[in-house]
């Protein structure tokens, strides 16, 4: 074996890691003095550190596509079941207080159409003007809008017909709103506008429900505490559970409403209110009787 | 999963375990980047180095756990973002000149390997990247590349490391790796 070929070998060796202190120190002192095997050395140096940085790489790019934000801190089956069944419970919900509107807002379609247009047109005439939108145009629009939303044709019933206000109002407590649309010029801020839409910017009473508005965006932890049982603390969409919630399977309820989202616990055949809070405090059963009821038809038509 | 499940798991290179811990400590690991004057993007980063060098010293089966792993990776996430806040902290100090040139020089070297480590074909750069990386012993490489013996992987290594020297070489003089 010729010198070159003993030192290439200790090179191999050196970088496979499989050489020995003393071959390793031979090897340090020839790259002291014999420049060829130093520049074959840092040669051999550079691929391998690339290969390994490849490597990197390719694991790093493997971590990159994992959807952390609905997956992070979800770590077993319960807390995966629970949020499978918020989208499925806001989707019925959503539906179920669509066809809710549809129905009320055929009916009254059906009897009241002529006072409704008159109805609304007073309504419109007494909505302060904004200072840079409301035109002829824009009332006009308002007019059609309205017509065609069931809600909004209850709200211009109310005005007109005391006695069916009084029933609309005992029926529900929805706050009367007229929205009147600003007239959109520019169709591109239409476009940023729909893409901006999505549910977790914010301000769910601004969208018109559909398919792809009811996903849930809320995440939810179970932390077994020992000051805090059956606990909980809800902000920034996340809901931490603090109890034993493991052994028994548990649904979030998520109410789509007009007056924004709403949450329920339902563990072992009771329900329980969520609301946002900084602090972590105690469940506390819900009380009215109505809205349990309301609440057990939601679950059982999920 | 139990840690012991997960460290046996990416002991056998079953990268779906290092999904599991990427997922599941992401928060807490990222919040301590993002808490000690960090980006969101910075803490990712950091998070997944840590994670890689713990998938490196788990796959070279020499790591011994002591804690838990999520203890073992916040240390590295933490070890890991100090190293990242000195080297600002030094590139805010030092004349930013030398440093870009040099950085320039080394990523275009860089470059060039891996293009060639591309050229090499899948097979080639997978067995490469097992060996040095992942430090897959040869059987272990024959196994999951579908070799018939370690014999075969043996000469298949040798024969793809000699193609990359060659490919390397004749796109870089030897006077290019030196300074």
């Amino acid at each position: 074996m010729t010198d070159k070929q003993k030192y290439q070998n200790l090179l191999d060796g050196f970088f496979e890691g499989t050489l020995s202190s003393s071959e390793e120190s031979t090897l340090m002192k020839r790259l002291a003095t014999d420049t060829d095997l130093k520049s074959e050395f840092e040669f051999q140096k550079d691929i391998i550190n690339t290969i390994k940085e490849t490597r990197k790489l390719e694991l790093k790019s493997r971590l990159d596509n994992i959807n952390i934000k609905w997956y992070h801190n979800i770590s077993d089956g319960w807390k995966i079941a629970a949020t499978a069944t918020i989208v499925t419970v806001s989707t019925l919900t959503a539906y179920y207080f669509i066809d809710m509107q549809k129905e009320l807002g055929n009916r009254i379609d059906l009897t009241q159409n002529e006072i409704l247009i008159d109805a609304l047109e007073t309504e419109v005439a007494d909505i302060p003007q904004k200072p840079n939108a409301l035109t002829n145009e824009s009332i006009e629009k308002a007019k059609i809008t309205e017509n065609i939303d069931p809600v909004k044709e209850t709200v211009a019933q109310e005005t007109v017909n005391e006695e069916t206000k009084e029933q609309v109002v005992a029926n529900s407590d929805r706050t009367v709103e007229v929205i009147v649309p600003d007239v959109i010029e520019d169709f591109e801020e239409v476009d940023n506008m729909a893409l901006e839409n999505d549910i977790s910017s914010g301000d769910i009473n601004k969208m018109t429900p559909s398919r792809e508005d009811l996903h849930s965006s809320v995440e939810i932890n179970t932390v077994l505490h020992k000051k805090y049982n059956f606990h909980y603390n809800f902000s920034h969409g996340t809901l931490t559970l603090y109890g034993n919630f493991e052994d028994v399977p548990y649904e979030i309820l998520e109410i789509n409403s007009t007056s924004g989202k709403n949450f329920y616990l339902n563990y072992k055949d009771n329900f329980y209110n969520i609301i946002n809070t900084n602090n972590i405090i105690p469940l506390q059963p819900v009380t009215n009787e109505t809205l349990i009821n309301e609440l057990k038809i939601v679950k059982e038509n999920k | 999963m139990k840690d012991s499940e997960v460290l046996a798991r990416i002991t056998k290179g079953d990268e779906s375990a290092l999904d599991f811990l990427y997922k599941k400590y992401y928060r807490m690991m990222t919040k301590l980047v993002i808490t000690n004057s960090g980006t969101e993007d910075e803490a990712r980063d950091i998070y997944q180095d840590a994670l890689i060098v713990f998938w490196e010293k788990a796959r070279k089966g020499n790591l011994v756990l002591t804690s838990k792993i999520s203890t073992f990776i916040y240390s590295i996430c933490l070890n890991l973002w100090r190293k990242e806040l000195e080297r600002k902290s030094r590139l805010s100090s030092e004349e930013k000149d030398d440093v870009e040139f040099i950085d320039i020089e080394k990523k275009e070297r860089i470059q060039i390997i891996r293009t060639c480590i591309n050229e090499l074909g899948e097979t080639c750069k997978r067995i490469l990247m097992y060996y040095y990386f992942d430090g897959l012993s040869m059987s272990d490489i024959a196994e999951k590349l579908g070799y018939a013996n370690t014999d075969t992987a043996k000469t298949k290594k040798y024969k793809c490391k000699k193609r990359l020297d060659e490919l390397v070489k004749a796109k870089y003089t030897e006077s290019d790796f030196m300074d």
